[in-house]
């Protein structure tokens, strides 16, 4: 009787103190959660500064050696690899003869552009065959890699200039455009680019340098892409540069100079760049064709073609060279709405997720190298996870404040300290591109990107969080890959919008 | 100290740095403003004199000395467009910038800077020793072919080409070995030598190192060295390197001799690797000779696409023996696979011609 007195007094006590324990522990798990995801941000800028100075030595040290790098010897070099531009295109009637015209006045040797239309519903075709007097031919095309799409016709203008050939085929998409294209292509290098993409007169120069001056290690080089949205373009060409007139646009320049810029050029450095943009990047044709080209299942292609690109040179133990090269550039228009910028970036969050998860026997594999132990898991904990720490952490710290986890002040100081190390990280990027690109030149567009990089972390970076989670959500699910319409409204002579039309 | 404390000094320190890189920021670009704008007024003051001296259309002497006995901060602020105008102007206007260069003590200083410690100095001095074409300095430009800075190497290369002493050819044909130097680097370099480089190639003919062989056998080519024509040959016959046996095919093709005709015509055979055969029927048609037509008309159904390819080209540059022999094989002679081929040669060879070719028939 009194021990069952004792049982009963024993739970009574107990319940309470069962809730105080789980309540505690709660409150530690909070607190633990918490200062995990402050120590996460920590390292995700760290690296960004880490990135960022190695960016800046590789800049000093490449424009230290611009008087004897030898540009101008490109014209007389008789072994000068030739290059195929290989440009797919869905409906861009309105931009593609213009994008065709630049880029067929290019400065480079030897190369040949190659359209191939996707099977545009629009006038794509009929604007390329009205403005080159188009004739179809007879074409064997080697079936160097398997396609999908069909070829419906080949197309070169009626003068007899074989620089440039149209392909056209039933649409199956951009990857599989891209690898007929690279059937089609004559030359040892193949540069993809996009249809809507501007590049500085001298890129292809550029980006080809690497190729000459390692032409035995050198399989692929990537150019940056920078946002010409506020630009004015005359001819197809950016002829001044300014900051775009939207703040949704202005906090990507930011973006696109600390993460694209500094950051491939940092991976570069480190010879693990994982990622060359799909709109500029220029490829040894027999290195593409030897890995069965681009995955037509990808919806990240590009980075998936470098990834494998990397994998396959590893595995085959050859001495092998990916760089980034961070000047000239192409230029692309860059999403002005949330909508489509929502898009974009659940686009880029699934092909990262596709990615590593296709390429996971990778992961922390040292016969991988670099790219196993580092780049890999870089991409993944810091890329791919960094939307759902940042949710977890927009959740997880009012909540630890609310139940008293964490102490209100020291919560506040903590996020204003990550902001201000964010900042940091931005004006850091800033004064790099100052000292070494200076491309934006008003004193006003220095002012501006500098207010940007105050927004960006007040709000812009919880929404990329928000699209990143929903697709890794739709990787996980397997949805049906969508691209999503890319809504572009063009440049003009002033930098504002004109509804697609260049001058 | 709190940690609430710590939090706000780091905060503090954060937001200083910031306000530290804004100031860098802006004191830079002014900086780099005046600068540039102080450069342009010296320079716009300096650069008739230049323009003068390089026009080669009066006496240079008075020019010469007035540029000579420029102050530092003036010569400093046109002496890279003096560098560049180097590359740019050839016959008078080169050889007075360089007795301006040599006037102002550039070579000398430049000679000095060959043994500096920085491989940035060592380039850079490599690299105006060249645009000088400063013959004196080839034995150190040979030596620097080995050091241990690859953008060394490569800048020593440049300038050996541009100042195109023969004796250079044969440690710049060495270099390729490993890949110490880029190869185009190496050919322009042989190029700029022309035929004194010869012997040399000839000899690199049989060195150890396969890379060594590809850019002899390719630079023979380049140069026009007939004489070269029988090691030529042996290299694309015997040589074990497909990559030697190729460019020497692609070579025997410029050379275009009868006995290259013999023996690109046995290249195309079915005992060479796929990538000579295809070299050799492209060669085929830089011959030029009709006589190759039987051989090449045996490519077009070759199961290889680029031999096939190569073969059909050629034939449109045979005259007319060879547009008959494509007509014929367009009209299905000689099965599917060469109808195709043929059908795009002739497609091409009308649109050079000026004419719009058959449209393709229809996909069965």
């Amino acid at each position: 009787m009194r021990e069952g007195a004792l049982a009963a007094g024993a739970a009574a006590a107990g319940v309470p103190g069962v809730l105080e324990a789980l309540a505690e522990g709660v409150r530690w798990l909070l607190a633990v959660s918490g200062a995990a995801v402050m120590v996460y941000f920590l390292c995700v800028n760290t690296s960004y500064l880490v990135l960022i100075a190695l960016a800046t030595w590789d800049s000093v040290h490449y424009h230290r050696r611009v008087a004897f790098a030898g540009a101008d010897d490109v014209y007389s070099n008789p072994l000068n690899p030739a290059i195929s531009v290989i440009m797919p295109a869905y409906n861009e009637e309105a931009g593609i003869v213009e994008a065709v015209r630049a880029m067929l006045s290019m400065r480079y040797p030897s190369f040949e552009i190659i359209v191939v239309d996707d099977g545009s519903r629009d006038g794509t075709f009929d604007r390329l065959r009205e403005e080159y007097d188009l004739v179809e031919v007879p074409r064997v095309v080697p079936d160097d890699i398997p396609t999908r799409g069909r070829v419906l016709s080949v197309h070169v203008p009626g003068g007899g200039s074989q620089v440039l050939t149209v392909v056209r085929k039933s649409n199956s998409g951009r990857a599989d455009a891209l690898n007929v294209g690279i059937n089609f292509a004559r030359n040892p290098l193949v540069c993809m680019v996009d249809a809507d993409s501007i590049l500085d007169p001298g890129a292809l120069l550029s980006v080809a340098k690497p190729f000459t001056d390692d032409p035995l290690r050198t399989v692929a080089t990537g150019g940056v892409i920078r946002i010409a949205n506020g630009c004015d373009v005359v001819g197809g060409r950016v002829v001044t540069v300014r900051m775009p007139r939207q703040w949704l646009v202005r906090i990507q320049v930011i973006e696109y100079l600390r993460a694209f810029l500094l950051g491939r050029t940092g991976w570069s450095r480190l010879g693990g760049l994982l990622i060359i943009s799909g709109a500029f990047g220029l490829f040894r044709r027999d290195a593409v064709v030897e890995i069965g080209g681009l995955d037509p299942d990808s919806i990240g292609e590009d980075a998936e073609l470098v990834t494998r690109l990397h994998r396959h040179m590893r595995e085959q133990d050859r001495d092998y060279r990916i760089v980034f090269v961070s000047e000239p550039v192409s230029w692309t228009e860059a999403p002005s709405t949330l909508a489509v910028l929502g898009r974009q970036r659940r686009r880029w969050s699934r092909g990262l997720a596709e990615l590593a998860w296709k390429h996971r026997a990778m992961f922390g594999n040292p016969r991988y190298g670099r790219i196993g132990l580092l780049a890999l898991p870089y991409y993944v904990v810091f890329e791919l996870l960094a939307p759902l720490v940042s949710l977890s952490g927009l959740v997880l710290v009012p909540l630890g404040v609310l139940v008293g986890a964490i102490d209100l002040p020291f919560a506040g100081a903590i996020m204003l300290a990550s902001y201000g190390y964010a900042l940091l990280v931005a004006f850091t990027a800033l004064a790099v591109e100052e000292y070494a690109f200076h491309r934006y030149t008003r004193w006003r567009d220095l002012g501006v990107a500098a207010l940007a990089a105050f927004a960006e972390n007040i709000g812009y970076r919880q929404f990329n969080a928000w699209w990143g989670v929903q697709g890794i959500v739709a990787a996980l699910r397997r949805t049906q890959q969508v691209w999503g319409v890319m809504t572009r409204e063009g440049f003009s002579a002033q930098g504002r919008p004109t509804g697609g039309k260049r001058r | 100290m709190t940690s609430v404390q710590l939090v706000s000094v780091t905060l503090a320190l954060l937001l200083l740095a910031v306000s530290v890189l804004g100031a860098v920021i802006v004191t830079g670009r002014s900086v780099r403003r005046a600068r540039q704008r102080r450069d342009a007024r010296l320079a716009a003051e300096v650069r008739p004199l230049l323009i003068r001296l390089t026009g080669g259309d009066e006496d240079v002497e008075e020019v010469l000395r007035r540029l000579a006995a420029l102050d530092r901060r003036r010569w400093n602020a046109v002496r890279a467009s003096a560098v560049g105008l180097l590359g740019k102007v050839s016959g008078q206007g080169n050889a007075a910038l360089t007795r301006l260069f040599e006037e102002r003590g550039v070579a000398r200083d430049a000679v000095a800077d060959l043994s500096r410690r920085g491989s940035v100095r060592r380039a850079r001095a490599a690299t105006v020793l060249g645009l000088l074409r400063h013959a004196e300095a080839v034995p150190d430009l040979t030596r620097l072919l080995a050091d241990r800075h690859p953008e060394v190497r490569t800048a020593a290369a440049r300038a050996l080409g541009r100042i195109a002493e023969p004796q250079a050819a044969g440690p710049l044909l060495d270099c390729l070995a490993g890949g110490r130097v880029p190869s185009d680097v190496v050919v322009q370099a042989l190029i700029a030598i022309g035929p004194a480089a010869r012997p040399a190639l000839t000899k690199a003919m049989a060195h150890t190192a396969p890379e060594v062989r590809a850019i002899a056998a390719e630079v023979l080519g380049l140069i026009g060295s007939v004489g070269s024509v029988s090691a030529l040959i042996r290299a694309l016959t015997l040589d074990p390197s497909s990559d030697v046996r190729t460019r020497a095919a692609r070579s025997l093709g410029r050379l275009g001799t009868p006995a290259c005709l013999d023996a690109l015509t046995d290249a195309v055979g079915l005992t060479y690797p796929t990538a000579v055969r295809a070299e050799a029927a492209g060669a085929l048609g830089d011959v030029g000779a009709p006589a190759a037509v039987p051989a090449l008309r045996a490519l077009l159904a070759d199961h290889h696409y680029r031999v096939a390819h190569h073969a059909a080209r050629s034939l449109t540059r045979l005259g007319g023996p060879g547009t008959e022999t494509l007509r014929e094989a367009a009209d299905g002679a000689l099965g599917v696979r060469a109808a195709a081929h043929a059908r795009e040669a002739l497609a091409v060879l009308a649109l050079a011609e000026g004419r719009h070719p058959a449209r393709p028939a229809p996909a069965p």
